[in-house]
């Protein structure tokens, strides 16, 4: 019996690990290619509306996925809850999506020596995690091709983050909780608590790993990462982004940075699986030179 | 036995599974393995393993686990060059505790390609050369 858990438990190890090896490139188009070189690819997509949202996704050379369709004339104003509110989703209904944001480090940014000298490398010779189909965390997370959605569940008192390219993942903002636990897991996203001050929703996010990049390579973090969010909705169609960071392992002192994010109406979640896409498949199964595809191991 | 071998084999998968996962964070911070030896002979590599952290301002870690660790004393980082130093104590032949000194090159910093620490060790009246990637 116990011959036959272990086997069982082995089997269901190596098929995961050989999942990874089934899939060959699909066909795709290099319209998603990050600055770097590698990104990931575009399926077709499954309505005429995503196509065409998606093809400006694409114009933006996979630098955030577009630049905002806000509709011609002056925008709505912010559409509110009957508590008045701001929501910062799409009206029931109706469908739309979140772009920009991304904005982090520059030559402003107190770095710590190794932090500036691991920027200046990432971006010379480095391949993001999220060409890997690595899900990526606080303002990475808006810069994601083709947008992200915002989900107020009230009723839950969460808010949901979800992406549409990248690794097909959300994050949870959890409305209902004042301390972040204790002895957190490192995580991609860490863990998230938002507050309403007024019309801006705050989100203070800890619980950071070091497996993914926060941005395109600018701002390097360590596990001490505390990121404070602040997001304003000034009418239907702009949203304005403050981002804090807060990290003694890699900054001499906190700093902040200000991006605005456009909303694209009309456009809504699609089906995106990084791994189908990724053009790039030797950076998505290695760390390697080459890709070995003799072993079941993928590293 | 057979249920041993097979334990075994799994956790090596798991283990081979695990270990790849990438550290993005400060370049150090991480488990790294490879040899030192005063000549490219077999009978003279020594494997090691390296556990290095990073609070943010020193860097710290442990040499390798087990009944022989030993704790790092000093370890600095010149990111201007990506050179590396690291002082600890290993045991030499006679059992002694000695000073072991390392002075190496970080190369392919920022990447998860083969960053790897090279350059050469001390050990007494010992000199040999040093070479250890992250896992």
């Amino acid at each position: 019996m116990r011959l036959a858990t272990l086997t069982a438990a082995l089997l269901l190890v190596a098929s995961l690990s050989a999942m990874v090896l089934g899939q060959g490139p699909g066909p795709t188009t290099q319209a998603g290619q990050g600055a770097q070189g590698a990104g990931q690819g575009i399926t077709p997509p499954p309505t005429g509306a995503q196509q065409g949202a998606r093809g400006q996704a694409a114009q933006g050379g996979g630098r955030g996925g577009g630049r905002g369709a806000a509709a011609a004339g002056p925008a709505l104003p912010t559409p509110r809850w009957p508590d008045g509110k701001p929501r910062l989703g799409a009206l029931p209904g109706e469908k739309g999506l979140w772009n920009g944001g991304g904005s982090t480090a520059d030559n402003t940014t107190p770095y710590q020596p190794w932090a500036r000298a691991v920027s200046d490398d990432r971006r010379a010779n480095a391949m993001e995690p999220h060409t890997r189909c690595k899900p990526s965390g606080g303002p990475r997370q808006f810069a994601t091709p083709y947008g992200v959605e915002i989900l107020d569940m009230r009723e839950l008192q969460r808010i949901y983050i979800l992406d549409v390219g990248g690794p097909h993942t959300f994050r949870v903002i959890y409305m209902d909780k004042k301390e972040h636990p204790k002895d957190l897991e490192p995580t991609y996203y860490g863990h998230s608590i938002g507050r309403w001050e007024g019309d801006t929703l705050v989100v203070d996010t800890i619980g950071f790993n070091e497996r993914m990049w926060i941005d395109r390579g600018q701002a390097p973090h360590t596990e001490k990462l505390h990121l404070i969010e602040k997001f304003t909705r000034t009418d239907m169609n702009s949203m304005t982004y403050e981002l804090t960071v807060e990290d003694p392992g890699a900054y001499t002192a906190t700093w902040s940075r200000t991006s605005q994010m456009s909303f694209r109406a009309n456009t809504e979640l699609f089906e995106f699986i990084c791994q189908d896409n990724n053009f790039a498949p030797e950076l998505l199964v290695g760390t390697r030179e080459f890709v070995d595809r003799s072993s079941v191991i993928v590293p | 036995m057979k249920s041993v071998r097979l334990l075994l084999c799994l956790l090596a998968v798991i283990a081979a599974t695990v270990s790849v996962v990438a550290q993005e964070g400060y370049p150090l911070t991480g488990t790294w393995s490879g040899d030192w030896g005063v000549s490219a002979k077999e009978a003279d590599r020594n494997h090691t393993t390296l556990v290095l952290g990073w609070d943010g301002k020193t860097i710290s870690g442990i040499v390798d686990p087990g009944p022989d660790t030993a704790k790092i004393r000093v370890a600095t980082l010149d990111t201007t060059k990506w050179t590396v130093r690291m002082e600890y104590d290993l045991k030499d032949k006679s059992g002694k505790l000695v000073p072991f000194i390392v002075e190496g090159k970080l190369q392919n910093p920022a990447s998860r390609k083969n960053r790897t620490i090279v350059g050469t060790f001390t050990h007494g009246s010992a000199k040999g050369d040093f070479k250890i990637t992250m896992d």
